[in-house]
């Protein structure tokens, strides 16, 4: 089964995983010496995390009258919200971001969160000024707010994006399905554009200094309940597990 | 890609390249990371909407997150 890692690691210490390392008959893949590509909990290892698809990088951009893109991309965040608080201002409902998850937009800010040499939680200067942003924006209309702080805001933005009250959605590529479905006259008009690429998140998630990421990521962990019995073959991302039991 | 792709297909495109690049958080040997990210929206939603000074709501979500990584 796949889990959202997160997932993965309370119910691994709840029990409700095997482990796999005792259980693998064969595991393919350079998954051993790689420990970034292994979840190891109370010292062993419960699965293999996978990006499963590249979350809000299939951008649909809908160059409506009002917000007309020259180009075909997604502009950094803080232009987002320049331009949602312009448009909220001055045409209520022309544009609009929808908000996303915390803390991807401090990854793709390269505001991290976790002081990993101390292991403590340290808000920068920049947060705070990243937050006011959102908060100018929010005032002047230009962030959606349908569910706009929820866990799960994809039904009612994808809602939105395909009534013409959302400009720009941020998702992974399978939700454009949706838009062509059932909503044909926007999809016509909706163009995919590549996240664009953060700044460099100082190592706080593992990447290598300097390096620049995108937010974004679904990162998926594959695991076996307890009691899981039989032949499984698995592949995760590069990695194939076959279990023998 | 064919000229006839459509948004969908030049968006799976997009997705198969650069998965090296995308980064998500997680702080793992934290039991209950759902509940400090639940945390740290509720911090940000009390910012933005001005229910709360922005810095003050995101200082209490550091003190929570630190008293449970401290663990």
């Amino acid at each position: 089964m796949q889990l959202n890692v997160p997932w993965a690691y309370d119910y691994a210490l709840h029990g409700a995983l095997e482990p796999v390392d005792e259980t693998a008959g064969r595991i393919s893949g350079d998954v051993h010496r790689r420990r970034a590509c292994r979840s190891d909990f109370n010292g062993k290892v419960y699965g293999f995390p996978h990006y499963k698809q590249r979350q809000r990088d299939g951008l649909q951009t809908k160059p409506c009258s009002s917000a007309r893109a020259s180009t075909v991309r997604r502009p950094p965040l803080i232009e987002q919200l320049a331009a949602a608080r312009s448009f909220g201002r001055n045409r209520p409902g022309g544009f609009r971001a929808g908000a996303r998850q915390d803390r991807g937009h401090f990854l793709e800010e390269g505001l991290p969160l976790i002081d990993a040499g101390r292991a403590q939680c340290s808000i920068r200067r920049r947060t705070f000024a990243l937050i006011a942003r959102f908060a100018d924006a929010y005032k002047a209309g230009g962030l959606l707010k349908d569910k706009l702080f929820s866990e799960d805001n994809y039904p009612a933005s994808i809602d939105a994006y395909k009534s013409g009250r959302l400009a720009n959605d941020g998702r992974a590529a399978s939700a454009l399905i949706r838009v062509r479905d059932d909503a044909p006259d926007i999809y016509r008009i909706t163009e995919a554009a590549p996240a664009p690429m953060g700044a460099n998140d100082d190592g706080a998630s593992g990447s290598a200094k300097g390096r620049h990421v995108a937010a974004g990521g679904w990162l998926f962990h594959f695991a076996m309940p307890r009691g899981t019995r039989g032949e499984v073959a698995v592949e995760a991302g590069p990695v194939r597990v076959v279990l023998d039991q | 890609m064919p000229e006839q792709a459509g948004a969908y297909e030049k968006a799976m495109a997009i997705g198969a390249k650069g998965m090296d690049v995308v980064r998500t958080l997680y702080v793992p040997g934290c039991l209950g990371f759902e509940r400090l990210n639940k945390r740290l929206q509720d911090a940000v939603e009390a910012g933005v909407i001005g229910r709360k000074d922005i810095q003050a709501a995101l200082d209490d979500a550091a003190t929570y997150w630190n008293s449970k990584l401290k663990r």
